[in-house]
Order: C-alpha cells, then structure tokens, then sequence
C-alpha cells in the first residue's frame, strides 16, 4: 500500500518567533544569532533579510555588510523549544507516529488516520492552520510516498507551501528539479555529480546504477541509485522512541583566535566537563574520545582514540582529549566527543576509590541539576566561562537529542485515548 | 667478524630478543641487535631501554669482532631459512654477508659502540625456582593487568616475598595482577633467604617475554631472579634478560579479597567455558554483559543484544548456600580465568549482587581469581 508521509518544515523558525513576539520586528529583515560582538553568527534570519543575500551561519559581520540595517536579535532558546514542543503536541493530534527531526523539522505517517481528517491535504491545511492562530508562523508541508519525496515536496514551496507529490506523478513532476535539494546529498556530492553531468533529478533517474556505484562506492553509489528513483525509507520512528545515541560532544567557537595552550585546554576540559554531565545524565559511558580544533572556516583537524575502559567522567574525558591535540596554530573552535557509548552500565570497580569518585561525581549533578549548571565546578575552569551561550546555533544543528529529551512530556495519542 | 651458526640456533635466537625490538621508537637505534663474536662463541642482544635480553647463540667463531644489525632485516631472513649452517661474516665496506645455501645479503651495519650498554645489577637480592613453575605463575596472572597507560602501575605484575600471615596461606611468593575490574593471584612456596621481602612490581611485558622464552625451551631447569631497587634480571640457561621495576604504590589488594561468599557454585570448567564462549556471541554486541542466574542446582548464562537475539545457557552446578543469585559479569573476564586453570572443576563463589564474584579451582590450591560484576538496569 502506498504510504502517505508528511513533511512539516516550519519558515525561518528562529526568526519568524521573534517577529510574531515582537510585531516591530514583524516584514523588517531580522537576524537571530549571538549578538553583535565580534566573530558572532546568524543563527537564523527572517525571509526579509534572505532577500538581501543573509544566509544561516553567516558571521554577523558580513551579514550586516549585505544588509546595514539588518536587526540583531539575541537568540532564546528556551521559546523555541517551547513553541516547537507545542507543534509537536499538535502533530500528535493527528497521528502517534511524529518523528521529529530537528527543532523545526518532523515527519508523520498518516496512512492510516487521514481518512478522518478528510484526506492528506486537508489535514496539512488544519494543521497550517492551528500553527498560524496559534503562534502566527507559517510553515511548508511536503506529502509524499516516503520521506524523501515529502521532504523534497516541502522544499519546493517555500514559505507557507504545500505540495503534494504521489507515487503516480514521480519523478516527472520532479524530474527538473536539482539533485541538491535532495536530502542526503551534501555539497561536495553535488558537485561530484555535475562532474558526471547529472544535474537534476531526472538526470540521476537515468543514471546508470553500476556507475553510480563504481563513483560512490558500494553503500553509498547504491543509495544515491535509490534516490534517483524516488525510493526512501518510509518508516516514520516516533518521537517516543528511545534511540540510541550513537555520541554525545559539544564544540565552542572561541571570540577570537588564540595559540595560547592554558586558555584553549581550559575551553576543552569545560566542554569535556559538558559531555561528562550529558553521559550521566542520560546514562551513557564511552570508550572513544574525539578532539577537534579548527579555525574557525572550514578547516577542522580531529583525532579520536579508543581507550581501555568506558568512562563518563570529565575529567578523564578531557585527559584524553587533551592528549590528542598538538596546539600549533592559532585555533578558533574547540570540539570534544565522546563515542563507543554503552547505556545503563556499570562495571564495578574494585578499588573503593574509584567507587568513591563516581558517587562524588552523582553528589555534584545532583547538586547541579537543582541548582543551575556549574554550581559546583572544578576551579580549573571558573575563569573560562563560554561566552555567549554555546546554544546559540541554526536550528538544523540544534542537537535533537536535547529536544527530544525536551518532548519528554508529551503522552502517545494511542495512551491518552486508552485513559 | 666472521661466524658460523645453524639454523636452528640462530631461529630460536632470533625469536627470543626479536619482541623486545621496537621499530616505532624515536631513537633509530633501538631497532637494532649486537652480535658480540669473540673467541667462547657470539651473543646477541636487544635493548629497548626498558627491557634489554642478551642471550649466546651457538656458534662457531672465526674473526672476533662486534657490529649491529638491523632487526627487522634480520628477523625477516631468518624466518625464512632452509635447514643449513648460515655464514656470517664483516666486510671492509660496513656490511655483514650472510650466506646459506645459494643466498647471499649483504645488510648494512651501525658500529657497535652506539649500542645502550645492558646494565648488570648489582646482586642485591637473589632467588631460583623451577622455570616452568614460574612461567605458569606468569601464565595465570598476567593476563589481568591493564592495557591502560592511565593505571601505571597496573600495567605490571606484583611479585610479593614472604608469607601472607593469612591462616592456610604458606605460600611464600606470590603474583598479583589486577586492572582494577579483576585481581588474579597465585601463590607458591619456594626456597628463599628470609631476608627477601616486600614486593616489587614488574612490567608485564618483560614477565611475558621471559614466559615465551622459558616455554620455547622443552628441558626442565632453574630461572635465576636478581633484583634491586629499580632493575630486575632474570638468568634462565643462556638468556639473560633485564627490566626496570616500576616505581609506585600497588594498590592494597587484601582490602578487595572478598570475604566469605554467600553462595558457592561448582561446575564443570569446560561446560562452563563453552557456555561462555558461546553467550559471548550473543553478548559482544553489549558490551559483553552475561547475566549469571542461578536456579536450583542449574547456572544460567543469559545474554541479549537488541537486533542481534539472546542466549540462554543452561550449565548443572553443585550449589552450597543460597539458591538464588542473580549477578551480571563481563564474560570476557570471565573466560579468561577458565583459560588458565587447569582443573576440571571450578568453584564459583558469589556474594550479593553487586559484590565481587571468586573463581577458583576445586582443589585447595594457590589460585584465586576475583572479577567485579556490572550494575545493569535491573540490578540497580
């Protein structure tokens, strides 16, 4: 049977919330980002200030050169993540099955309960139109047969679009349309594939499978052959779901470049300390540490090691990390990670005071959780607050795993109607 | 310098100093190995500055003289040599010729004088024992210390001297290794001046090498091991190898010895170990987590990994105690012990759930193994 998938893509999310909380901001080009401080970011704009050529992840600076009056707007997360979970709320009205897919990005299969609501297109309409009286934002809708075509059907209305793509009009309907706005294919995929003379999508359609294989390699040639052929994954993995992380990291752009190795390691055993706090709390130990400098454009150089034991301990994670970088150049960018995770494990140690330290490590978040954050902190790192919230980032790479733990609240449909 | 040697010699020669060579090293020198020829026959010798072994090859010598070779070079000739006498034999230019059969190298040499002297310890402290009783000791101990360059002085073996003053224990020489999850100890009574005491500990790597070396050699004889503050040598018939000692505290291991244990489990080791080997393909996919459940008179072995299945393994056990245990290990801890023993029967002993487990032979013996189990979800 063919599925009917849902592709909801809320408009310039960041932006759009602050325009509807302040309606001075309403039709002027605005940015959302860390504020105006040197070596800040766009971490989103509003549809005005697209106009004027400003981009996510842009520096602030060159934002502003494009567009003078632009207005810098302080990022809040705390009303994204409010509103997104009331969306959320909404989508569930609908159907269980919500996948959410980053803090203004979800899925939902509505194969099955469409019917009720009048069919595929009048469901996306109630629900543009609950989002808009509710919050006066605007989103697009993609529907599809899977969750390529519904994403794909999303991007080609933008804002306030809907567009419906069935298994009958593929890829025809789409056969003009660039292989970039597929989901999946990065920059640097694109532009192996214009190499190759494939353009569209109904240029990929055509492309020979063996070739594509012989390109990409085996997972991914075969993959990309898929895509060509409008085939995706269509199973939507509900919100609810626990799914395992696969690593917890947290990276800090610097204000500004610096080759002094006591003011970076302190950045690196804040974040190490970050991602120590993460594993705990959400039950994980890693036996892989990955390190990242940068200089702040695009060149980054990592290093990961495996070690013996799993660990969940900052300070043992920032040993590690610290081990793995060798500090040459100026840097801008900080990124620690922890990978190999195991959930809900503990080998017990011996030696009482390796025991010891762990139940000094559950004293200190228990404090912390009641408390704030770094309540009580190592005095290594007291004089390395991170400047500007490291929360401040495009919505696409807000870490969903954050926002998920955020829906935590939200009951199945299946169990409210069971009440 | 000009030798001859047979192949035989100069395999099992080569194979004994080749581990302790390190090509990584940032001190090029390192990757090589000394051939001393002089008149009493020729010594080879390789020094990693941790660990240096010198042993005589049996050899006929020709030309006295000493010169280094590179290891790799040397090691990769020999692996592959046919049953004959092999010539070597120095040049003007530098290079050493080694011919056998219809082959002919020509390697080049460093001079010897480069080579880091083997440090002869002063005779502090001395003792012997049979080498094959201490090459089992290695055996059943060294396998838990820490790979982890974090523990230092877990990553060594703890020779202790004297007797324990524990009631039933007149073993006088002990090893233990431990990386903090797992404690092997093995004990034995030998011969040794009272004035031998304390404890040392020794790098695994150099206890190991002495192991390989003692268990290539078939006959029966004596290790000589020498020791002082900071070095220890081992004399085994023409090898002489020496370490350094790692210096540090050894965490106290007595305090970990468990108490009695609540439950004790008899089973058979090899139904037990393939019942373990085979959850651990199940359990690999989890961190090797086994559950150990026991339910009258029969051990249960449960492992499951999402996406992969379960196992559940059923073992007959004579069980004293409590009938009911429920306790999560590391199967790979677990196996490795089973490994090592010899006897046909193992007594597990088990106390609460979150306590150490024991395990050791059936017999009164001088083994004693502990591993820690893993808090789980459901223990929690």
């Amino acid at each position: 049977m063919e599925k009917t998938i849902l592709h909801l893509d809320m408009n310039s999310f960041f932006a759009s919330v602050e325009q509807a909380a302040n309606p001075n901001l309403l039709g002027k080009p605005i940015a959302v980002g860390g504020g105006i401080k040197k070596g800040s970011v766009v971490a989103a704009c509003s549809i005005e200030a697209k106009a004027f050529g400003v981009k996510n992840a842009m520096s602030t600076w060159k934002a502003r050169k494009l567009c003078p009056h632009l207005i810098v707007v302080i990022g809040d997360m705390t009303k994204y993540i409010y509103i997104s979970k009331i969306i959320t709320k909404m989508m569930v009205d609908y159907t269980d099955l919500v996948e959410v897919f980053s803090i203004d990005e979800a899925f939902m299969d509505i194969t099955k309960t469409q019917d009720r609501f009048g069919g595929a297109i009048e469901l996306a309409k109630d629900i543009k139109r609950r989002i808009k009286e509710r919050f006066k934002l605007t989103c697009s809708i993609g529907i599809g047969p899977n969750k390529l075509i519904a994403k794909l059907a999303g991007e080609l209305q933008k804002p306030d679009g809907l567009v419906v793509l069935r298994e009958k009009d593929l890829p025809t309907k789409i056969k003009d349309v660039q292989v970039k706005e597929l989901c999946g294919v990065g920059r640097k995929t694109e532009e192996y594939l214009r190499l190759l003379g494939v353009r569209t999508i109904g240029n990929l359609n055509s492309y020979p499978r063996e070739k594509l294989v012989k390109s990409f390699g085996m997972a991914y040639g075969e993959q990309l052959w898929q895509m060509g052929q409008c085939h995706g994954a269509s199973e939507v993995r509900p919100y609810f779901y626990e799914t395992q992380a696969k690593s917890i990291g947290h990276s800090y752009t610097l204000p500004k470049l610096t080759s002094n190795t006591e003011e970076i390691n302190g950045y690196l055993l804040r974040l190490s300390e970050q991602v120590g706090r993460r594993l705990r709390r959400e039950n994980y130990k890693g036996n892989v540490v990955c390190a990242s400098i940068g200089t702040g454009d695009d060149k980054t150089s990592s290093h990961q090691k495996k070690i013996k034991d799993f660990i969940n301990d900052g300070y043992q994670i920032f040993k590690v990390a610290k081990s793995l970088l060798a500090i040459t150049n100026k840097i801008r960018f900080v990124s620690v990670s922890v990978s190999g995770l195991l959930h809900q494990l503990d080998q017990i140690s011996l030696f009482s005071h390796v025991e010891n330290q762990k139940k000094v490590l559950a004293a200190v978040d228990k404090v912390n959780d009641r408390f704030g954050e770094f309540t009580i902190e190592r005095a290594a790192i007291m004089s390395t607050g991170l400047q500007g919230k490291t929360g401040m980032v495009p919505p696409k790479l807000y870490g969903l795993r954050n926002f998920k733990m955020e829906l935590r609240g939200i009951e199945p449909l299946t169990s409210r109607m069971q009440i | 310098m000009e030798f001859t040697c047979e192949k035989k010699y100069l395999q099992s020669g080569v194979s004994s100093v080749e581990k302790i060579v390190t090509t990584r090293s940032t001190l090029p020198i390192i990757g090589y190995l000394l051939l001393e020829a002089k008149k009493n026959g020729v010594k080879l010798s390789a020094n990693n500055l941790e660990i240096g072994i010198e042993l005589a090859l049996n050899s006929k010598v020709e030309k006295e003289g000493a010169i280094l070779v590179p290891a790799k070079t040397i090691a990769g000739i020999v692996a592959k040599l046919p049953d004959t006498k092999v010539s070597f034999k120095l040049n003007e230019k530098g290079l050493i010729n080694i011919a056998f059969g219809r082959s002919n190298f020509n390697v080049h040499t460093l001079p010897a004088d480069e080579f880091p002297v083997l440090p002869k310890i002063k005779a502090d402290k001395s003792f012997s024992l049979s080498a094959k009783l201490f090459a089992a000791m290695i055996k059943q101990t060294i396998f838990s210390v820490s790979s982890s360059d974090d523990k230092h002085v877990l990553t060594g073996v703890l020779l202790e001297f004297g007797k324990s003053g524990r009631a039933g224990d007149s073993a006088n020489f002990r090893m233990i290794a431990t990386d903090g999850y797992r404690l092997a100890k093995r004990g034995e009574v030998i011969e040794l001046a009272d004035e031998i005491k304390g404890s040392i500990i020794v790098p695994a790597k150099a206890l190991q090498e002495i192991a390989r070396i003692i268990e290539l050699d078939k006959e029966e004889a004596e290790i000589v091991i020498t020791f002082s503050a900071d070095q220890i040598a081992f004399s085994f018939k023409d090898v002489y190898l020496v370490s350094r000692i790692i210096q540090g505290q050894f965490p106290d291991y007595r305090q970990v010895l468990p108490k009695k244990g609540v439950t004790k489990v008899l089973v058979s080791r090899k139904a037990l170990l393939d019942s373990a080997e085979r959850a651990t393909v199940i359990a690999s996919g989890s961190a090797n987590v086994v559950r150990f459940d026991l339910k009258e008179n029969k051990l249960h072995l449960f492992a499951s990994t999402p996406d992969i299945g379960t196992v559940d393994e059923i073992i007959d056990a004579e069980v004293t105690g409590q009938n009911k245990v429920q306790v999560a290990f590391n199967i790979r801890l677990v196996t490795d012990v089973l490994k090592v023993l010899e006897n046909e029967k193992v007594i597990i002993e088990l106390s609460e759930s979150l306590g150490p487990g024991l395990i050791r032979g059936d017999t009164e013996g001088q083994y004693l193994y502990i591993v820690m189990p893993i808090r789980t979800q459901e223990a929690a």
